[in-house]
């Protein structure tokens, strides 16, 4: 059974009688043990249907289930228990011991003074552990780097031991090292703790490797849904963003820029790491390859390129060559 | 032991006895000399040949020292809960003009009596609870006009200069009744805007006393919101904190700790800015759970200081507080500023 449920919810802000919906008809699900992703451009509406999903918005319509319960019956306290958040707010949480920062997670388990028992400090150290930074336990939390901090911030929510986590763009700030060891970090947690783990993000290449399940916000503000691979294939990541200027490359399983196209040749080159490249050169001057086209090229090493019957000896040089020809037509 | 243990033994009892030595100090240092030994007969019960200074020990001295130590521990309180409310490492009572507020609501009051514009101090027992209902009203008034701002103003600096520019105002509605006022009403509403610890006699003291106690109390019992707190208002509500209940408890709090202070002592600056900062700086934390104790004791410490200072030109009188507190506190805002990169709880 999965462990939240939306039901013909609708997301969207009052203001006073009147009603904005963002969006409507949401009928979705997280499983147990899965990582879901969610993926949409900026401003369309994927932190408010966090929000919502969270019961710190409330919903214009339907309702979100929640271990089978209305969230909208579940009390404050019921709720700290049964959801760990995860956002990039800026903390005044610098002058805390990454300890005393995920002893905060225990907050919604301990007593009125949030006196910590034998439990909670080994939740705590747990937490810690499984996150990786159980070297830097004792340091402040202004002392980490942004990778760390935010593993720390994980760290919180695996403390507040709770089944479900929502992660509101968890990546934003951290360098591409980190946001690697972020998601892989998620996946693994989510796969061996068996916590249903929701995070909306923009690093859709790495989401792409490592999410279970893919909610897609489409640029008609229409949610997309199902395992990774069956969203990608319903061609439902070319909708995300209502424009002809980027294309998914199903191949590359990323975004690229649509080029015009200048002209075509016909590629011969053996090696496949060596024509994914030559690919991406072409591919980027607006040269599509069709192996009908005139002109030939030819090339058995980044260094042995043949363009037509001219022999060059880099990928800049068979750019160039091949500007010449597109320009001149000779 | 979690990191630091040792570190706040060691800083508690240092508080511990440089507030001991402070008192002590004040004790015996003052306009009349008295000597040491006749301190200590007075204070042991026995009485001295010189009945003046059994006076002067006992109706003065005593009641300066506990003035000043738990008005420094309630600005002190108050600033640090501000902070953390405000999520702004400069706020405190008078910055964000909290204790204006409370002065222009003293001014109201007294006005409205058909008195002169004065304070608590010379007033009866009877009028002594509308001077402090005044004071809080005032206070309150500022503590949701800056909540209120804080909701729509996005940046630490804003609040900062809302708080100022409210605190002009209060201040401009105060020379109004001034103006309006007797000439021996001004003069005293001016002397008590220099900030004084000495003014509260033995008899007066459990008025003071027993808002503040209570109120740092209930503040000490809010540690585990506040610790909720530092991580935002979206990490708090996570974890279960009511965040509209709780941060209107600790502005109630703010507003009582300040108001009764400014009501007896005078709008009083830069203790509530510098103690939690330099309580900060001694413990290395920014968990309330050891922060607030320190804050009390280093509040008082800093008063008692600032006391010390005030009586030590003896023969000449008495320094206004709010002549010394600026010379202290803002050597230390300025080190913190110019070291925020460095300070460890900034990040």
């Amino acid at each position: 059974m999965p462990i939240l449920t939306t039901h013909n919810l609708s997301t969207g802000y009052r203001h006073g009688s009147s009603m904005t919906a963002v969006m409507s008809h949401i009928d979705v699900a997280l499983r147990r043990g899965c990582l879901t992703a969610l993926l949409g451009q900026n401003g369309i509406g994927k932190s408010t249907l966090l929000r919502t999903i969270a019961g710190t918005q409330p919903p214009m319509g339907g309702e979100v289930r929640l271990e089978g319960r209305n969230i909208a019956t579940v009390s404050r306290c019921e709720m700290a228990r049964l959801l760990a958040m995860v956002f990039t707010d800026r903390t005044m949480a610098g002058g805390l011991t990454v300890r005393e920062l995920v002893s905060l997670g225990r907050q919604p388990h301990t007593g009125f003074l949030g006196r910590l028992g034998d439990h909670d400090r080994l939740a705590v150290r747990q937490a810690v552990e499984s996150v990786g930074i159980a070297h830097k336990i004792d340091a402040f939390v202004a002392e980490l780097s942004d990778g760390e901090r935010q593993k720390a911030m994980i760290a919180k929510a695996l403390a507040q031991e709770t089944p479900l986590i929502i992660l509101d763009e968890p990546t934003a700030f951290l360098d591409v090292a980190s946001r690697i060891d972020t998601l892989q970090l998620l996946s693994h947690l989510a796969h061996t703790t068996g916590k249903a783990i929701l995070l909306s993000t923009h690093d859709v290449s790495q989401t792409l490797l490592l999410a279970d399940e893919l909610w897609v916000v489409t640029g008609d503000r229409s949610l997309l849904c199902g395992a990774t691979e069956d969203v990608v294939l319903s061609g439902a990541m070319q909708r995300i963003f209502g424009s002809d200027k980027v294309k998914f490359n199903m191949l590359k399983g990323d975004y690229e820029v649509a080029v015009p196209q200048r002209g075509a040749v016909r590629l011969d080159c053996p090696d496949a790491e060596l024509a994914y490249w030559l690919r991406n050169a072409l591919a980027r001057n607006g040269i599509a390859i069709t192996p009908a086209a005139s002109l030939t090229i030819t090339a058995t090493s980044p260094t042995h390129i043949t363009v037509g019957t001219t022999e060059v000896a880099s990928v800049a040089a068979m750019l160039k060559r091949l500007n010449q020809i597109l320009d001149t037509g000779y | 032991m979690s990191r630091g243990g040792c570190r706040y033994a060691v800083v508690m009892w240092s508080l511990v006895a440089a507030m001991l030595l402070l008192a002590v100090a004040l004790l015996l240092i003052g306009a009349v000399a008295i000597p040491p030994m006749e301190v200590i007969n007075i204070l042991t019960g026995h009485a001295s040949d010189n009945f003046a200074w059994q006076v002067i020990v006992v109706e003065t001295r005593l009641p300066m020292i506990a003035t000043a130590a738990l008005a420094g521990a309630a600005l002190a309180v108050s600033g640090l809960l501000l902070q953390t409310v405000f999520a702004n490492p400069l706020a405190d009572p008078s910055i964000l003009g909290v204790s204006t507020g409370s002065g222009l609501g003293v001014a109201i009051v007294m006005l409205a009596f058909g008195g002169s514009l004065g304070t608590v101090l010379g007033a009866s027992l009877g009028s002594y609870v509308s001077i402090l209902l005044g004071a809080m009203l005032g206070a309150a008034v500022v503590l949701v006009a800056l909540l209120l701002f804080s909701m729509v103003v996005r940046g630490a600096a804003m609040l900062l200069i809302i708080g100022i520019m409210v605190s002009y105002l209060a201040s401009s509605a105060i020379s109004f009744l001034n103006f309006f006022s007797t000439e021996a009403g001004v003069h005293s509403y001016v002397i008590w805007g220099l900030g004084n610890f000495s003014g509260v006699t033995l008899q007066q003291l459990p008025l003071l006393a027993i808002p503040l106690l209570a109120a740092i109390a209930w503040a000490a019992l809010m540690v585990k919101p506040l610790n909720a707190m530092l991580l935002g208002s979206r990490y708090a509500e996570n974890l279960g904190v009511n965040l509209r209940r709780v941060r209107n408890r600790l502005l109630i709090i703010t507003g009582v700790l300040t108001a009764v202070v400014t009501a007896f002592c005078g709008p009083i600056g830069f203790i509530g800015l510098v103690v939690p900062h330099i309580a900060r700086l001694l413990l290395r934390t920014s968990n309330h759970n050891r922060l607030i104790p320190a804050t009390i004791l280093a509040g008082a410490d800093v008063a008692l200081l600032c006391t010390l200072i005030s009586v030590l030109p003896t023969s000449v009188g008495v320094l206004p507080i709010n002549a010394i507190t600026p010379v202290i506190g803002v050597p230390i805002i300025i080190y913190i500023i110019l070291n925020r990169k460095r300070i460890f709880y900034f990040n």
